[in-house]
């Protein structure tokens, strides 16, 4: 289950107080709409998420069991969206979230699992703060409204558009893995057409020692049936974990996240969420890049 | 130790003062907010927390109203620093205060208590600068993310204060203050700045004459790096220069050069003219407007004294203090001069 470091003496102090204007979005708090509040829910953290929940992160929702775990009365059973596209039906919000824990060294409140959290569903006419890369790609010029997004379960933001894709199989039986850069490379018998560089695309089916690469990553390269993704970092993988037969990982993915549209996009200006894995700890990026998304 | 006996020759004279040992009276402490510690913790507290908030706000504007409106969030957060309690203690038996009172003129009661409030101002003093545990980013020149400059070489390709050209080592000051008061967003307003550094690297710039030139430049002939340096930020922006020095510094520079802190302790939110304020927000109260801040428990130690058997004497000193701390570490700048 999913915990709250604490680390009770750090000294910290409070850097970026000093600025020109306060103008700009925040992660994960709804725009006030008196129609939409009414739209707000809770629910439990699933005791099975490894990490800790905050405002704006993509969530699946699970209806809770008939019988054992949490009771029904408590509202559904989230867990974080693990995939680009296809599993997320909302957003966890930081309003009327005040359970969330903040300490010195990760003033982000934080939930963890069996604790309530707030959230939208997609589809509640809730317009949410949500985290974004720098790159989305809505910065020059007027772009859609109902510009397509999709979401980067690893980042946890959302990102340029990929389309959805059918499965693709392996079809080779080697996977080299550079620790340094985190680089890994797939072949295929056919990489799909809406695989290019930048997109983002979940892997399943690596076991053992290699099982880390499993996951969404974004694509570094293509050439010809070769694609190269950007993984993890310092992972020692065993050779014979790498060395998968043809057909047993996969890659699929892409898609739209389903938001219903895009109000506002503030970049460099906004208070996002910066969540470091190795501590455990999150703290405000007060120079973050979010967009109002309509859900 | 208790006081030797001695061997003079009679007749004679003692000179009934005696001569002290004279430590250097530090500057440090006035690069605190509020040119001090704040004597405001309890005697067990083991943490201080300061609290902070952020706002970010999005406004609609159109020729009619709208219903779908964007708005303000505001988070408050909390930023810490730890306590320590510093203790020591002397003991003494009656013939060592005797032996001292005999023949030596003191009072060793007197003496130890002094002694032991040395310790305590000598270990606050790192405290400020270096911090207790500096590696948790205590101590003021361990504040994360506070500015830090290295002194160029001047036009003549010198980068010692000793052979640097002492007009441009002025400006360079100078220009430091305009920095530490542009990132503060404190420019335009007059405000106490305070510069402290070893008396080496400090008094140099009090005796050096800025050169007179084939052109005119500030105080050419007459002032010196220090005169010119406070004349400047005086007639230009109000400034006073709170100017001290802490030879401890020596050293904790950059590579082993010597440390010069400045920073500007006390911050006031500036305010626009009435009802166009873009700083409005930072009226909230209660703000704090220190930007460095020590915290402790008393001004002076607490001395418990108790009897000890055999005509003993026990004396223990105690007082808690954190580290110095950069609460907002804009307002700091690290300056490595090389003497």
């Amino acid at each position: 289950m999913s915990g709250i470091n604490i680390n009770p003496m750090p000294t910290s102090n409070a850097a970026s107080t000093f600025g020109v204007d306060w103008d700009g979005g925040f992660q994960g708090v709804a725009q006030p709409d008196p129609a939409a509040r009414y739209a707000l829910r809770n629910g439990i953290l699933s005791s099975s998420e490894t990490l800790p929940m905050w405002g704006g992160v993509a969530i699946n929702e699970l209806l809770p069991g008939l019988s054992g775990g949490a009771v029904p009365q408590m509202g559904s059973v989230i867990q974080s969206a693990s995939a680009v596209g296809s599993n997320t039906t909302g957003f966890v919000v930081f309003d009327q979230a005040y359970g969330g824990v903040s300490t010195p060294q990760s003033p982000v409140p934080f939930f963890s699992g069996n604790m309530t959290v707030a959230f939208y569903r997609l589809g509640s006419g809730a317009r949410v703060w949500l985290p974004c890369s720098a790159n989305i790609g809505l910065t020059g010029g007027v772009s859609a409204f109902k510009s397509q997004v999709s979401w980067d379960p690893i980042n946890r933001q959302l990102v340029p558009y990929t389309a959805a894709f059918a499965a693709m199989a392996t079809a080779t039986s080697a996977t080299t893995y550079n620790s340094t850069t985190g680089k890994f490379v797939m072949t295929g018998a056919s990489v799909p057409a809406s695989i290019a560089a930048g997109s983002w695309v979940g892997v399943a089916g690596f076991t053992g020692s290699a099982a880390v690469l499993n996951g969404a990553w974004q694509v570094d390269s293509v050439t010809g049936t070769t694609i190269t993704l950007d993984g993890p970092t310092g992972q020692t993988i065993a050779g014979g974990d790498l060395a998968v037969a043809s057909g047993q990982t996969t890659l699929a993915g892409g898609g739209a996240v389903g938001i219903q549209g895009i109000d506002a996009v503030s970049l460099s200006k906004s208070i996002a969420v910066s969540y470091a894995a190795s501590t455990g700890f999150g703290t405000w990026n007060r120079s973050g890049n979010t967009l109002l998304a309509l859900l | 130790m208790p006081a030797p006996a001695t061997i003079t020759l009679s007749p004679s004279f003692t000179e009934p003062g005696m001569i002290m040992p004279s430590a250097q009276a530090s500057h440090a402490f006035e690069l605190l907010g509020g040119r001090g510690p704040m004597i405001k913790l309890g005697e067990g507290d083991l943490v201080v927390y300061v609290n902070r908030l952020d706002v970010r706000t999005r406004i609609s504007s159109g020729q009619t109203a709208a219903n779908q409106l964007p708005g303000i969030a505001i988070t408050p957060s909390k930023i810490s620093t730890a306590t320590y309690l510093n203790r020591l203690r002397a003991e003494w038996d009656h013939h060592d205060s005797a032996s001292y009172s005999r023949n030596w003129n003191i009072n060793l009661q007197a003496a130890y208590s002094l002694g032991l409030r040395q310790a305590h101002v000598q270990l606050e003093r790192n405290a400020l600068l270096y911090g207790i545990n500096p590696s948790n980013g205590e101590g003021l020149i361990n504040t994360a993310g506070a500015y830090t400059v290295t002194l160029p070489a001047d036009t003549n390709s010198h980068s010692n204060v000793t052979l640097y050209d002492p007009g441009q080592l002025a400006q360079w000051l100078i220009q430091q203050v305009i920095a530490l008061k542009t990132r503060t967003n404190q420019l335009g307003t007059p405000r106490r700045i305070t510069m402290v550094g070893p008396q080496r690297t400090l008094g140099f710039m009090e005796g050096e004459i800025v050169q007179v030139t084939s052109f005119q430049r500030v105080g050419a002939g007459s002032a010196t790096i220090r005169l010119e340096f406070e004349k400047v930020l005086a007639e230009a922006g109000g400034d006073v220069l709170t100017w001290g020095y802490d030879d401890t510094l020596i050293g904790k520079g950059a590579g082993g050069t010597d440390m010069v802190i400045l920073a500007l302790p006390d911050v006031e939110p500036l305010h626009g003219p009435a009802g166009l304020d873009t700083n409005v927000f930072a009226g909230l109260e209660p703000g704090l407007n220190f930007t460095t801040a020590m915290y402790q428990d008393m001004p002076a130690p607490r001395e418990i004294i108790a009897p000890l058997t055999a005509g003993a004497t026990d004396l223990v000193s105690e007082k808690r203090s954190t580290s110095g701390w950069g609460l907002r570490p804009e307002a700091i700048s690290l300056l490595s001069l090389a003497y």
